[in-house]
């Protein structure tokens, strides 16, 4: 790390793993929170709805706890190949997930509750910053976040309903998403009137 | 192709099966080590792009009927009229949710594409809103906003120019003054 950037560097895996077995909630929380996004990812790829991604999220990040509390997580280093060998594990064994999923709630879900993210009413200046990035894409390009982010609409969908061939569906997206990220790794663009 | 491109194609299925596999051990090494901000955005846009679209609706042009629809569904909103020629003030109550600013011109008639080009008076651009839409029945247009943002405007003193473009050819038929509000 450059000791000028001023960055703190993230606590290794390692030690976290071994925080949490100890019983350390935050170390626990911490690393849910990592992974709570490749989570989401991985299911967004699979699943066709967001109830879908969120109850498989907060299935494996349930797993992730358990894991953690029994010791089962015997390679700290391995702790990604782990998390996703559950997400995979889970994929495969659909039908037994709704039971198990219950049980485990009802073990740990007082303790990944306040790890959500947000469903409404986070704090309104990201929401007010994402929508002054929208408001600067063309219509085209606004819809296809909605689509593709917000409603999650496949691929397919998309471009059935924006009228374009697959290609140039894929090509917006990509554009689109180039673009917000710039806006939204700067400041609202009002900060500087 | 860029780390972001790779990472879309991997959500919507269009990176195969063969490659997503290395793909997301590469993804799930780097949420261990604490490496996540690339997700995290994208996760966010859809998260945030939630709320945005539950309050202020960016998809649909704004229209007149936007407000009323708005207000069906429990918001607070608050409109003002800016008209081009007199000096128009932001200012919202502490109350307001989502914020209306209405623009009282006509473009009835006119076919070219609208955008919006907000300056500052040394000709700074801030913002360009393209392709806006007029409401068909009066011609002018409506800017639907979360109040939070609204409220930065507040102390702005900016130009909201209104541009037609036609055959190429890109020309000024509007501009308002936005003067800071004398309560902020």
């Amino acid at each position: 790390m450059d000791p000028t950037s001023g960055v703190v560097p993230p606590v290794p895996v390692r030690t976290l793993v071994l925080r949490a077995r100890e019983g350390d909630r935050e170390a626990e929380a911490l690393l849910c929170a990592r992974f709570q996004a490749a989570v989401r990812g991985f299911a967004r790829r699979r699943e066709p709805t967001q109830d879908a991604v969120n109850e498989f999220t907060q299935e494996v990040l349930l797993r992730l706890i358990e894991a953690l509390r029994t010791g089962a997580v015997r390679e700290p280093e391995a702790l990604g190949g782990y998390v996703l060998g559950i997400c995979r594990t889970l994929t495969a064994s659909a039908a037994r997930q709704r039971q198990r999923r219950q049980e485990l709630w009802a073990l740990y879900g007082a303790d990944l509750e306040p790890l959500e993210l947000p469903a409404e009413g986070p704090s309104l200046y990201p929401v007010a910053k994402l929508e002054d990035c929208m408001s600067q894409l063309s219509p085209r390009a606004r819809h296809v976040v909605v689509l593709g982010y917000v409603l999650m609409k496949s691929h397919a969908e998309i471009a059935a309903e924006l009228e374009l061939t697959l290609p140039s569906a894929r090509v917006l997206r990509h554009r689109t998403l180039a673009v917000l990220r710039e806006c939204l790794a700067g400041s609202i663009s009002w900060e500087s009137a | 192709m860029s780390e972001l491109d790779e990472l879309d194609d991997y959500l919507f299925g269009t990176m195969p099966n063969e490659q997503a596999a290395p793909f997301e051990e590469a993804l799930f090494d780097q949420a261990a080590r604490g490496e996540h901000a690339l997700l995290d955005f994208v996760v966010g846009v859809g998260v945030l792009g939630r709320v945005v679209l539950q309050r202020a609706g960016s998809v649909m042009p704004p229209m007149a009927r936007s407000i009323d629809a708005l207000r069906q569904r429990g918001f607070r909103v608050e409109v003002a009229d800016a008209t081009p020629g007199v000096p128009y003030q932001a200012r919202w109550s502490e109350e307001a949710e989502i914020v209306v600013t209405h623009f009282v011109v006509d473009m009835r008639g006119h076919t070219g594409r609208f955008d919006v080009d907000i300056e500052t008076p040394d000709g700074q651009l801030l913002k360009t809103l393209p392709e806006v839409t007029c409401d068909p029945d009066d011609g002018s247009f409506y800017a639907v906003c979360e109040a939070a943002l609204a409220r930065l405007t507040r102390g702005a003193h900016v130009f909201w120019r209104l541009y037609e473009t036609e055959n190429g050819q890109r020309r000024l038929v509007d501009s308002l003054e936005q003067v800071p509000a004398t309560d902020a």
